[in-house]
């Protein structure tokens, strides 16, 4: 009897539900694998409103998957004037990318929105993950062609003069995000004053 | 077609779809199930109660054509209705402009658990098993009445292929919806 409450004992906490959905939609990943990655996936981090999980001029260590909450990623362009270049909301993906790849200093800064949780792996545990595990690996390279897909769709907005013209494109390619983003925010990700998002609706 | 090859045809694509909702979104965090692409568009639970609501008539309603005695032998070859036709075909999912559902068969806006997949389970269950019991059914009698307007009635083997073709409809549509669920790096 006292074995089976030690064996019960040792047993690894369960991971968190978000990393389970998440390791859940990777292809063809054993469950050997899935347990390994989960462990070293274990990082826990509260943001409240307004904390910034990476500032500008840091390096990027750590991977990270949104549990709840909102964040913000942005470019300072000036002083006192920033421009959002990308969000996290629950099951993102979220890292300062190219910090992540260079191990520069970051040039963008990510900053909670709303008060946030989120699960957090280093930057080498990920790596050697990705190493190790094809499975992971072919997941990575997808969610790498889905982000640069996206940015690509972002660059085109960019280029269109008519502001109504970049926020239909907004609309057909990522509904959620108007559900998920208050519109100040918006209209700096879509390159236009406040003002004229709410104008166009 | 003949009717044997056409029952086993629907048997499998039930049987498929059946696996595919069991393997693909059982597993998923119930937030997830709940997620909403736009706010008029419904969630992979919603797309699945839509289906349960129908199943809910629909099979009875072939339970009770099954349990009263044919008139004459089961035909060799499955013969269609214009309606029959036309209600396959605005359901099919190779047609791919929207259909509205009626009011009370929209899910949309509810909050629901896993409790619906377990419901869709059943169901597919169930039908599965009326669709082995038809083998030996005249599936060209008119014998299912419809569900929105019961004056109206299909024969007993487009009613099944309607409700199999509706459900590959949804299914494909949830799957969609998981699709675009799938975690994305941003950055």
């Amino acid at each position: 009897m006292s074995l089976m409450y030690s064996s019960f004992a040792a047993m690894p906490t369960p991971a968190p539900s978000a990393l389970l959905a998440l390791l859940g939609q990777v292809p063809h990943l054993p469950p050997a694998e899935a347990e390994a990655l989960a462990a070293r996936w274990g990082q826990r981090l509260r943001l409240r409103r307004g904390d910034f999980l990476v500032p500008p001029g840091q390096v990027e260590q750590r991977l990270c998957l949104v549990e709840q909450g909102l964040l913000r990623l942005y470019y300072p362009t000036m002083p006192g004037e920033e421009t959002c270049v990308g969000f996290g909301h629950a099951g993102s993906l979220l890292c300062s990318f190219p910090s992540f790849v260079t191990g520069q200093p970051s040039d963008y800064g990510i900053q909670a929105l709303r008060q946030s949780e989120l699960l957090a792996i280093t930057r080498t545990d990920f790596m050697d993950a990705l190493a190790r595990s094809p499975a992971l690996a072919q997941f990575w390279r997808m969610a790498l062609e889905q982000a640069l897909i996206g940015r690509m769709e972002h660059e085109i907005d960019l280029l269109l003069p008519d502001p109504a013209q970049r926020l239909a494109r907004l609309r057909q390619r990522s509904p959620h995000i108007f559900q998920l983003v208050p519109r100040k925010y918006l209209a700096s990700y879509l390159r236009m004053a406040p003002e004229t998002l709410s104008r166009l609706g | 077609m003949a009717t044997s090859p056409f029952l086993a045809a629907l048997q499998a694509t039930v049987a498929d779809l059946r696996a595919t909702v069991q393997t693909e979104f059982a597993a998923l965090d119930p937030d997830l199930l709940n997620q909403r692409l736009a706010p008029t568009s419904w969630s992979i639970l919603e797309c699945l109660a839509h289906l349960n609501a129908y199943s809910r008539y629909y099979n009875a309603a072939f339970a009770q054509a099954l349990a009263r005695p044919g008139t004459g032998p089961a035909a060799a070859e499955v013969a269609y209705s214009w309606l029959g036709r036309k209600s396959i075909a605005l359901m099919h999912p190779t047609n791919r402009s929207k259909q509205k559902a009626l009011k009370r068969l929209n899910p949309l806006g509810s909050r629901l658990g896993a409790e619906v997949l377990q419901e869709f389970d059943q169901h597919q269950a169930r039908l599965l098993a009326l669709l082995a019991q038809a083998v030996s059914a005249d599936l060209n009698r008119s014998a299912v009445p419809v569900e929105f307007f019961r004056l109206l009635r299909l024969r007993l083997g487009e009613a099944l292929e309607f409700v199999v073709v509706h459900q590959q409809r949804h299914v494909q549509q949830a799957q969609r919806v998981q699709a675009s669920l799938r975690p994305e790096l941003a950055c």
